[in-house]
């Protein structure tokens, strides 16, 4: 099996490097110290398995995952994320907690290759990790979205709105507009409902970005964002509106 | 609490027997002294002892409701003076209005009312003081259990305070990645690992030391920072670069403990944890004429102007300095170009 190693800490990856000797059945093929470069390189190289820390620099853990196309082991490495746990115990093969022992990891690795057996059995029909079961244990304050220029890390302050178009969301900031393969209402249950609210349909916007609402029709509202845009409000969205800025 | 005294059956049960009791003195009093019949003397107490037990009913809320430690003692005692002076006019003179219609016969009667005025008068006049005296020490008692109510919460308050301080203090983030690494030299590099082990220690013992009200000098708190630091570059590795740069002559200042250390955690959170590149940390502490000023700068990378990341620990050093201070402006953030400074300034405090 082919290993990726995300990890942020010397100490660390050295300490899985040591727990792997002896091991053949097992090469790491890449060590990488962020979650940036480390989603490249595992959209790269399609390893078989990764060990993946939570907190990394640039991208955390629970966003690479978001970011990759392929959909190899995850054995979390974390040293204190309660609440994280839960989460990822539907998503990933394994986790460990850090420290963890030459035998837990050796446990973790018996999991792993049952896992790949089954796999291999099943070919190309198989489990990816579920983002979408993080939603509720991990609030979200920037967006990761990847597209044919690369990477790009949105803080949600940025984010004047949100359009759904199918199965995608456009994320509209002033810079321009990303586009990310989520559900609006995925998206909804992970925003702050106090700065982000669904207007529409179709839209969620940042309440900080509305500048003015206006009548449109019976029973219909326009807000009027930064830069001159205008999204429709309906009128159930007008309501929350009126509840969420006290007019 | 208003009700303490009348709420209580025991309160109502003193509050009678006592009315009952001044009746029947009053009474014998009159008939023996004064030779006025028993039963005139008993229809004069029980009037008498039905109006100043009223009295002393309105006289409870109004000792209540006035709160002794407020209100000036002169004021104090010139309102209770010209309250007496009015009701006990009032209940005299309706006393004798109502006696003289009942006993309007009596010849003898209504003229020992008329003749017996300055005695009554410094009768009432005393009853009133003796109310408000016991009205008084009956609200300075219950207060003064209150208050010791009061302080045991505090000091449970504070005992449970201090329980979060340590859990505050020891970051469990830091903690096990620390135990992580440690586990992982212990193989690569044992004398390191010792190093660790014992940097580690010392860190535990100064925070288990320390109480949330601890004074400790400056050069050991920043020696503290060091060790701290020091952990940090062994996980951050050749990422983490720090200085700490201190005017010898504020070394000897006493300041509170473990103060400076979450600056740097909250740098350290802020640079080095979210960037691979090379971040630096760097301290000063520069003498001021009423104390020290600390500034902990950290770089700032293109990423961690990410949205309300920085506050949470910021806001906790906040509300210590605010506990300790009385005020939480002394910790001052600068943002400018790529480098976030934290700037605390610490008076000097006279011990």
């Amino acid at each position: 099996m082919r290993a990726i190693v995300v990890e942020d800490e010397e100490p660390a990856r050295q300490l899985i490097h040591s727990y792997l000797t002896g091991i053949d059945d097992i090469q790491i093929i890449g060590e990488y110290a962020d979650g940036y470069s480390g989603a490249i390189a595992i959209n790269r190289d399609k390893p078989d398995l990764v060990f993946l820390d939570i907190q990394l620099p640039r991208i955390d853990g629970f966003e690479l995952l978001e970011l990759i196309d392929c959909k190899p082991q995850i054995v979390f490495t974390t040293a204190y994320d309660q609440h994280a746990i839960e989460a990822f115990e539907r998503n990933a093969t394994d986790y460990l907690l850090k420290p963890f022992s030459r035998e837990r990891f050796l446990k973790a690795l018996d999991k792993v290759r049952e896992q790949y057996q089954i796999r291999a059995g099943r070919q190309h029909d198989s489990q990816a990790p579920d983002i979408s079961s993080l939603s509720d244990a991990v609030p979200l304050n920037r967006i990761v979205i990847k597209d044919s220029k690369g990477i790009h890390v949105v803080p949600l302050d940025a984010v004047s709105y949100f359009e759904a178009q199918g199965d995608y969301v456009m994320i509209y900031t002033a810079n321009g507009r990303y586009m990310k393969k989520q559900t609006l209402k995925v998206l909804e249950n992970r925003l702050n409902t106090n700065t982000f609210i669904r207007v529409h349909r179709s839209y969620i916007v940042n309440t900080g970005a509305i500048q003015k609402i206006e009548r449109y029709e019976k029973g219909s509202y326009l807000a009027l964002l930064k830069g001159n845009i205008r999204i429709k409000i309906s009128e159930t969205g007008y309501k929350k509106l009126r509840e969420s800025l006290d007019f | 609490m208003d009700s303490w005294f009348f709420g209580k059956r025991i309160g109502i049960i003193v509050f009678i027997g006592w009315w009952l009791m001044f009746g029947t003195i009053h009474a014998l009093v009159v008939a023996h002294f004064f030779q006025v019949a028993y039963s005139i003397a008993f229809v004069e107490a029980a009037i008498t002892a039905t109006l100043y037990a009223l009295l002393s009913l309105g006289l409870w809320f109004w000792v209540r409701l006035s709160n002794i430690e407020t209100s000036k003692i002169t004021t104090l005692i010139t309102n209770h003076l010209g309250a007496a002076i009015v009701s006990i006019g009032g209940i005299l003179s309706l006393v004798n209005f109502l006696l003289s219609r009942i006993f309007s016969g009596n010849q003898q009667y209504v003229e020992f009312i008329n003749t017996s005025i300055p005695f009554r008068v410094i009768v009432g006049l005393l009853v009133y003081l003796l109310i408000v005296l016991v009205f008084y020490l009956i609200t300075y008692i219950q207060n003064y259990r209150e208050q010791v109510l009061r302080e045991a919460e505090l000091q449970s308050l504070i005992k449970d305070a201090e329980l979060n301080w340590l859990k505050l203090q020891l970051n469990p983030h830091f903690l096990f990645n620390s135990l992580n690494s440690i586990s992982s030299l212990t193989t690569t590099d044992p004398q390191k690992a010792q190093e660790m082990v014992i940097r580690l220690s010392e860190l535990l013992r100064y925070s288990l030391k320390q109480s949330p009200n601890s004074r400790v000098t400056l050069d050991n708190e920043l020696d503290n920072c060091i060790k701290y630091l020091e952990i940090e570059k062994i996980r951050f590795g050749t990422r983490l670069k720090y200085s700490i740069d201190a005017d010898p002559e504020c070394l000897s200042l006493q300041v509170p403990s473990m103060i400076i250390q979450p600056l740097f955690e909250n740098a350290i959170k802020h640079s080095v944890a979210i960037s691979p590149e090379e971040s630096v940390v760097k301290a000063e502490a520069i003498k001021k004429t009423s104390g020290v000023e600390i500034r902990i700068s950290n770089t700032l990378h293109a990423q961690s102007s990410m949205p309300g990341s920085t506050g949470v620990g910021l806001a906790n050093i906040r509300r210590r300095l605010s506990l300790i201070y009385g005020t939480s402006k002394l910790l001052k953030i600068d943002k400018s170009n790529n480098t976030f400074t934290a700037i605390l300034t610490l008076p000097e405090e006279t011990l």
